[in-house]
């Protein structure tokens, strides 16, 4: 016989984490939301709302850039932190407008391949920043205070490309260059996106005369299976990578003479 | 008026001091009338700690280091430290006296036989404190901790020194060829200049790879949003291994020649695995989210999703099972952890630690968080019952709800007062390594026989007490370590099918621990790195923490140089006979001793290589107080150190072993209708061994009884 004065436990409103998909790609924010509200534990607000007030301690701070080489690194750290995040921002927006376009349609068909030669390029410009950034703080540890951009260097880099296509069949084509060189070393083009992997190798680079733009000379062979092919262009004097080449080979009726 | 709930909550650990505080919130109008059991004379648990009468040394039941993510511990201790308002000369005023960030976390790494190197990684100060307000974002997404993938990355970038490889240029056919091209062209780009630090410009090439890691992240979100099956996931999966292979070409040209790269190599690879596996085991779309994996050993789980050997070898994957102690039965030959719980746990570690990776207390953990909760706690009217141990938990007959608590009476004070557990040491409130004999009855013998009330076996009685339902208690709240469990719940494990499957299921393991006072600073024993909390070595002490931050704290009439703590698992073999470990065994507390001898005479050389010589450990190191000073030599100068076997059943680390984690039972639920548990080894959504885990539980079993907190208001509960 149970005593009617014994006090039960309140049924609880579930006994498990959730770990689902919600909990797995973050909480609402509403609810976050809620975490910073002035309210107490017993008004839904965060437990330590009211009265728990900090503020010296909230304001706390460390790693003083100011005070110490090893703060510049981890200030140049932070730096590139937020180029991090903007390149994942710039990635999610690249995400949702794929998700739109590629609405049931799974990544299998979306273009693999311009998919990684976006990804190519992307982190050439986060490394190359990066390098920047670090390399700035360098020279402030080293007293030479931060790196300047020399005027005079500009002269003489190549900016723009034209581009020469030989092929049998139709082509589309395009040249995204990351910044301007001194040089250019195209790479043979390569596609992963057929089966099996090919590549096209007559890839050349003619600078042309002093004052012109230059050219990259592609002869695309006969019978070259369709798809996307890409190659890197190459900083000649470093090695670094200063642009893509991107070439669709179409499956249509062949032509003759360049594209 | 409206009746008091009376509340009794039994054992004062970490769980059960944060179900008190949070019952006794001002907000509850004092619904709640809570009294703490507690064996022995002194709150803590497996935290609880000491000072030493004659020298005020602290003396632990082990290493103690907070992480960066205890969210819910360092709210608690915030509004503890907050809610007392210790005057402006007092040691330990605010929180932030009490823990300091430490940014450096160490590794041992084995190169061969007998060959070692130690690898010091600095964290950097990540933003916020713990125990903030989170207002930006949730940090427990997936995604953000993909993201945070790179930053791991990236500061360890920044441990690594110099280094002379030179890859040789690869150039490839495909894709992730031109990837490597990339990289090898960025790194050659650095290597070629002249005019950068050395030490600066593979540092370059590894932000590069940084870059490189986060490249994978970007294409694993678009993967993600675009995909919608387990199919889709899987070939994303496959454009990472793409690009995990790109990384290793690289990484295997510079790791052949430079160890530090391939400490570099060795994360990536397995923050590769980890992408790798939450893609392959579908984890993002899981029910349970990676308690999916928890049938598997963490490092079974990373090979299978493409680790190296290597790099499951790596002093940082074996550091995360010696930080755990995470050895079946405590043999280091059966490393288990589940990969669930091991995932979640890194992932927390690394990523979401705010301040700083590690805090470390600025003296004894009972002094820094029992003695403000234990302040704060009285303050608010709670009532503690020192030298009450819990007998048996008496079931009604219809076995719906605890009827009565069966406590035996170790000790009374004299003249019947409440007994004032705390020793002021330098102006701080502090709990002593031994009962407080004068205040007790018959205390002068007590003192004579050094009586322990913790002590395996101690069956001292002075009296008995039956608590009983409705009017002692209205709620009972089971705090107490799980080692005890079997012995005082018989009745719940024979009633509940649960309860009987969590007692057989659950395993904890003994710890042993040693600490050495110095009188030469450990610099001057030819350490050469920063002060530092390192793990990886070789047992029987595996890992080392250097806590000189104590010397001041303590009483020395002539302080130490340095302070030491070492600690690891003890193997139940080497103990109990036949596995049987609620039986008080033989010589376990020489054991320890001499384990501790045989490492500074064998081992310690590696860390601190002045101070020993072909004759072994210089033991005329070791500091004594003035009434031990030259009363022995030799090895026999260890005595005047501290060791402690926990083999006490309630002192048991509580290990989170593959296919266990599901019989833990959450003290949210309601199997007996007066009652819930609180401890580290509940179903608390961290289930590991630690802090975190035990506030976390303490703070469930609040919300069981109270409806507070709200389960969302409790950090990391809802974790993947």
């Amino acid at each position: 016989m149970d005593n009617p004065e014994r006090i039960k436990r309140p049924q609880p409103e579930r006994t498990k984490p959730n770990r689902n998909v919600l909990g797995a790609l973050g909480q609402s924010d509403a609810m976050l939301g809620s975490l910073d509200a002035a309210q107490s534990p017993i008004d839904g607000g965060h437990p330590l709302g009211p009265g728990f007030s900090d503020p010296v301690q909230k304001s706390a701070t460390y790693g003083n850039a100011g005070s110490d080489p090893f703060g510049l690194i981890d200030e140049g750290v932070r730096a590139a932190s937020d180029l991090v995040d903007a390149h994942i921002r710039q990635g999610e927006e690249t995400a949702k407008s794929l998700g739109k376009s590629a609405a049931g349609i799974s990544l299998a068909q979306t273009d693999v391949s311009g998919l990684l030669t976006g990804l190519v390029r992307a982190y050439s410009d986060v490394a190359s920043v990066w390098v920047d950034i670090v390399g700035s703080l360098a020279h402030r540890i080293d007293g030479t205070g931060a790196a300047k951009a020399d005027p005079t260097q500009t002269q003489g880099l190549i900016s723009t490309i034209g581009l020469s296509i030989t092929s049998a069949g139709s082509v589309e084509t395009g040249i995204e260059m990351f910044r301007p060189a001194m040089d250019v070393r195209p790479q043979p083009l390569v596609s992963t996106s057929v089966t099996p992997p090919a590549q096209i190798t007559d890839v050349a680079f003619d600078a042309g005369q002093p004052g012109t733009a230059g050219k990259i000379r592609v002869t695309v062979p006969k019978g070259q299976t369709p798809g996307v092919y890409h190659g890197l262009l190459l900083s000649a004097s470093d090695q670094t990578p200063v642009g893509v080449l991107t070439l669709r080979v179409l499956g249509q009726t062949p032509q003759e003479g360049p594209a | 008026m409206v009746k008091k709930k009376k509340v009794a909550i039994i054992g004062g650990g970490c769980a059960s001091v944060a179900a008190a505080l949070e019952l006794t919130r001002a907000q509850h109008n004092g619904e709640f009338e809570v009294t703490l059991y507690q064996t022995g004379w002194r709150l803590g648990g497996k935290g609880a700690s000491g000072r030493d009468a004659e020298t005020g040394r602290i003396e632990e039941h082990g290493l103690h280091l907070w992480m960066g993510f205890y969210e819910n511990a360092f709210r608690m201790m915030r509004e503890c430290y907050a809610e007392l308002d210790r005057p402006a000369d007092h040691p330990m005023r605010t929180w932030q006296d009490a823990f300091v960030p430490d940014n450096f976390v160490g590794v041992t790494e084995q190169l061969g036989t007998n060959q070692w190197t130690n690898w010091a990684a600095y964290f950097p100060p990540a933003a916020g404190l713990p125990g903030d307000p989170l207002s930006d974002r949730n940090p427990f997404s997936v995604r953000g901790y993909l993201t945070r993938c790179v930053l791991l990355v990236r500061t360890l970038v920044l441990s690594v020194q110099d280094n002379r490889a030179e890859p040789v240029p690869g150039a490839g056919e495909s894709l992730p060829a031109a990837v490597s091209a990339l990289v090898n062209s960025l790194l050659h780009s650095v290597r070629t200049d002249k005019k950068a630090f050395a030490a600066r410009t593979l540092k370059y090439g590894q932000l590069a790879v940084g870059a490189i890691i986060l490249e994978a992240i970007k294409t694993l979100q678009m993967a993600i949003d675009v995909v919608t099956s387990r199919k889709e996931e899987k070939k994303a999966a496959s454009l990472l291994d793409q690009l995990a292979l790109v990384v290793k070409h690289q990484f295997d040209l510079l790791i052949a020649s430079d160890p530090e790269v391939r400490r570099i190599w060795e994360i990536v690879d397995v923050v590769l695995a980890i992408i790798r596996g939450v893609l392959r085991d579908g984890l993002l779309f899981a029910s349970n989210g990676f308690e999916a994996i928890d049938h598997y050993d963490w490092r079974e789980w990373l090979e299978r999703n493409g680790a190296s050997k290597a790099s499951l070898n790596s002093g940082f994957i074996r550091g995360s099972y010696d930080l755990l102690f995470a050895f079946e039965d405590g043999n280091i030959e059966k490393p288990s952890l589940a990969a669930g719980q091991a995932l979640r746990g890194a992932l927390r570690m690394f990523f979401t630690y705010r301040g700083a990776l590690f805090w470390k207390m600025q003296a004894g953990m009972g002094d820094i968080v029992f003695t403000p909760a234990y302040e704060v706690l009285k303050k608010r009217g709670v009532k503690f019952e020192f030298f009450h141990k819990l007998e048996n938990v008496v079931l009604s007959e219809d076995k719906s709800h605890v009827a009565a608590l069966d406590m035996r009476i170790q000790a009374k004070t004299k003249k019947g007062v409440d007994y004032d557990p705390l020793v002021d040491v330098k102006g701080l409130g502090c709990w002593p390594s031994r009962p407080l004999y004068d205040q007790l009855a018959n205390g002068a013998a007590l003192k004579k026989q050094d009586w322990n009330p913790e002590a395996f076996g101690d069956d001292r009685a002075v009296g008995s007490k039956t608590l009983k339902v409705t009017e002692d208690f209205d709620y009972v709240v089971l705090g107490i370590g799980l080692g005890a469990v079997p012995e005082v719940c018989s009745e719940l494990i024979a009633a509940d099918t649960d309860w009987r499957q969590m007692t057989d299921k659950v395993k904890s393991v003994a710890t042993q621990a040693f600490q050495v006072w110095l009188n030469k600073p450990v610099e001057d024993l030819g350490w050469d790195l920063p002060p530092i909390n390192i793990s990886g070595y070789v047992e029987p002490f595996d890992t080392w923490a250097d806590m000189r931050q104590l010397i001041h704290r303590e009483d020395w009439e002539t302080p130490p140089q340095a302070i030491a703590y070492f600690c690891s698992v003890l193997p139940d073999a080497e103990v109990f006979e036949d596995g049987d470990t609620s039986t008080p065994p033989q010589g376990a507390h020489k054991l320890v001793r001499d384990n501790a001898i045989q490492f500074l005479d064998r081992d310690v050389g590696y860390f601190w290589p002045k101070a020993v010589s072909s004759e072994g450990f210089d033991w005329s190191l070791l500091h004594a107080s003035a009434s031990e000073e030259g009363a022995t030599e030799g090895p026999d100068r260890f005595e005047s150190q501290f060791w402690t076997a926990n083999i006490v059943p309630t002192d048991r680390y509580i290990l989170s072993l593959p296919d266990t984690l599901q019989y833990r039972i959450s003290p949210l639920a309601n199997h007996f209708d007066n009652l819930t548990i609180a401890g580290d080894w509940t179903d608390c959504g961290h289930q590991a061994g630690c802090v975190e885990a035990a506030v976390m539980s303490g703070l469930l079993a609040a919300s069981a009884l109270s409806g507070y907190p709200r389960l969302e208001h409790i950090i990391g509960y809802d974790h993947p």
